[in-house]
């Protein structure tokens, strides 16, 4: 028998349903129809020109706080993490050029104990070229040769606020991240924006659970921090009834507790930013060749369909070697469905496009110009 | 089943061993990836939905790290990274279920349980009790893999495969989580033999090139600690996705979470709790003896696009 054969009919439901246009999503023809259901949900100051204008021009004049490479020492992070002075970064850490003349982007690691092994390992990793921005610590526990008598774990016993306050105090005065000097930072710019009085605290807990009919209740065995990078705009820009007052950057940075302190962290992408001179507020692209360039890209790309799009601008960068020219940009982000879907509603999704996209685009015409961070052979 | 070429395997551990060096009872595993970014349209013959063409680069991210590492990527004439191309459920439906099926295939396409870790790449939704996924091109009239709870087109495990990776949307719903166990073994083909853990997303999931790190990551994580925890560390995004554009902090509460989840299987809750926390690419365990328990690895209140809070 030929099982498959009977699950054509449900197949033609959901090919029909998909050809019928999704319940949740709206369908586009064209770039245009796409451009038209862009107009209606980007926020007045990204369509303004003048706003817009301003904003890159903002952008462009963020304090930048002094780079990794000038504030993170291995040798402290070493002996804070592994409070081990025998602890000593790999001896191919001093190579960090390629061949043809580029930083090379790769990590320089100190490690003890075995990665490939049962026992305890850890391992710090930083971008041999700090510029890249990327430092990554991880810890492990011996491996049980066979299952403990219990379920029982050891949960961290800090409040969500302890944690944030803890992660920030390392990043800033161990790894020398500018956190400011409240947080032990080298200098006072900081390029971690806080919470306003009564924001959410970026602070999660990874539990560990048993289901079915070994169902136990939620054991919590991580406190996890997470940090975005980000910049103050010297005047915030009102977006309806609030106000846009800070913009992320390239970098993001976690901390992770366990019942023990520190279990881990990553440090990714935290580049050395640097402002490109030949880039001003006079080349901000126009509203109409902004979105027209969206439309089109997303409709070339197969953007057939959306719930709704979102746009966030922020500084992204264009990386040069070991450093990242500052770029003002939005992102768009393709949302296909809503939230809070009851069962119908996810059933409703069936052959429908529902992995979301996230995409970037310039907000300035880049120009030929500067030559920062490129590679000159010898 | 298929019997895997055993000279090939030899050859090919003599030629990592000077580069990798793995545990003792720890072995280089055969690592398959499937991905769809360009879906073809049902006028064109094919299953629909959008193209998501930065999709396979993701995917290509975990797979690449995985070859970095040592693992057999499968001989130069059919290499297992599957793009696009037919891709249909043939390759993941079990023979159990339909004798045309072919996951355990080793030869070019090569199915699913050939692979002893696979990461799948395609739109995925809720399909009742169970992860619906749509492919590219219907088989026998079939557009989706569907796997756990009620659908039993596809169990795996009975072959090769230990640790899958589903990169699709509401590929680990809650509401689907007691069913995904049930399809990590088919006893009527091996009573011995069964999957080891099962990851993927509550609600959807997002797509961008710009994520192809965490995928690498995953990999490489996935060496120095259990498998779960780089999973649901590298996959996790915290209140990033979704904000409104005064909110890029999440400082208001308007953001959504990317939502990923570890699943391991066990004879009893230490069994599947140890596994789940300790069985590495480079450290795998014997197969589960049963699927009675099952645990899982999440973020407590984890919030995305496409279904309610998580709440197992």
């Amino acid at each position: 028998m030929n099982a498959l054969k009977h699950a054509l009919p449900a197949t033609a439901v959901g090919l029909f349903l998909a050809a019928a246009g999704s319940v949740h999503a709206v369908n586009f023809q064209s770039a245009r129809e796409l451009s038209a259901f862009m107009k209606e949900r980007m926020p007045p100051f990204l369509q303004n020109d003048e706003q817009r204008k301003r904003l890159v021009g903002q952008m462009l004049r963020v304090p930048i706080a002094r780079p990794l490479a000038q504030t993170f020492d291995p040798n402290k992070a070493i002996k804070e993490l592994f409070g081990d002075g025998s602890v000593i970064p790999s001896t191919d850490c001093r190579r960090t050029g390629t061949p043809v003349g580029e930083r090379d982007p790769g990590d320089c690691t100190a490690s003890i104990g075995d990665e490939n092994g049962r026992g305890a390992f850890s391992r710090l990793s930083y971008s041999k070229s700090l510029g890249f921005g990327n430092i990554k610590f991880v810890k492990r526990s011996p491996v049980p040769t066979q299952p403990p008598a219990t379920t029982d774990l050891p949960s961290p016993k800090l409040t969500d606020a302890e944690a944030f306050d803890t992660a920030l105090k390392f990043l800033g005065g161990v790894l020398g991240m500018p956190t400011g000097r409240k947080y032990g930072a080298p200098e006072d710019i900081s390029e971690i924006p806080l919470p306003p009085a009564g924001g959410k605290l970026p602070v999660r807990n990874m539990n560990i659970q048993g289901g079915g009919d070994g169902r136990t209740n939620p054991i919590t065995i991580q406190k996890v921090v997470f940090v975005k990078r980000g910049f103050p705009l010297a005047s915030p820009i009102p977006v309806g009834n609030f106000q846009l007052t800070y913009v992320p950057g390239p970098g993001s940075a976690i901390v992770m507790f366990d019942s023990n302190g520190i279990s881990g962290l990553a440090v990714e992408d935290w580049q050395d930013l640097r402002l490109d001179p030949t880039m001003s507020e006079e080349d901000t692209k126009s509203a109409d060749a902004l979105i027209e360039e969206i439309a089109e890209d997303l409709f070339n790309d197969g953007v057939r369909s959306a719930e709704d799009l979102k746009f966030n601008v922020l500084i992204s960068s264009e990386q040069r070697n070991q450093i990242g020219l500052l770029l003002p940009a939005v992102q768009v982000s393709v949302v296909p469905a809503r939230k809070n879907l009851d069962e119908k509603g996810q059933e409703g999704l069936a052959f429908q496009a529902t992995g979301g996209l996230v995409k970037e685009y310039s907000l300035v015409n880049r120009k030929e110009g500067s030559n920062a961070g490129r590679p000159r052979p010898e | 089943m298929g019997t895997r070429n055993t000279w090939l395997l030899t050859a090919k551990a003599l030629a990592l061993a000077a580069t990798v060096t793995f545990a003792p009872g720890a072995w280089a595993l055969y690592v398959g990836m499937y991905a769809i970014g360009d879906f073809v349209p049902g006028s064109s013959g094919g299953c629909g939905s959008d193209d998501r063409p930065s999709w396979p680069g993701m995917a290509t991210a975990w797979w690449n790290e995985m070859g970095a590492k040592g693992h057999y990527q499968g001989p130069a004439a059919n290499q297992y990274r599957y793009v696009d191309g037919n891709m249909t459920v043939r390759r993941f439906c079990d023979p159990q279920f339909d004798a045309d099926c072919r996951d355990y295939q080793s030869s070019s396409p090569s199915g699913v349980d050939w692979m002893d870790a696979a990461i799948i790449a395609t739109h995925g939704w809720d399909d009742g009790d169970h992860w619906g996924a749509v492919m590219r091109y219907p088989f026998e009239g079939e557009c989706a893999l569907r796997y756990g709870g009620s659908s039993t087109q596809s169990r795996w495990g009975d072959s090769y495969l230990m640790f899958a990776h589903a990169s699709s949307c509401q590929s680990a719903d809650d509401d689907n989580l007691n069913g995904i166990r049930f399809r990590m073994q088919d006893t009527a083909s091996s009573s011995t033999r069964r999957m080891h853990q099962f990851d993927g997303f509550h609600g959807l999931m997002w797509i961008s090139s710009s994520f192809n790190n965490d995928y690498k990551e995953t990999a490489k994580d996935g060496h120095s600690g259990p498998i779960s925890y780089a999973w649901v560390t590298n996959q996790f995004k915290n209140n990033s996705l979704d904000c409104a554009g005064y909110d890029p902090f999440n400082w208001f509460g308007t953001c959504s979470d990317q939502c990923p989840v570890a699943y391991s299987i066990g004879t009893s809750g230490p069994d599947a709790q140890w596994r789940l926390l300790n069985e590495r690419y480079n450290l795998t365990f014997t197969d589960p003896g049963s699927v009675n328990y099952y645990w899982i690895l999440y973020y407590e209140g984890c919030n995305p696009v496409g279904e309610t809070t998580f709440n197992p």
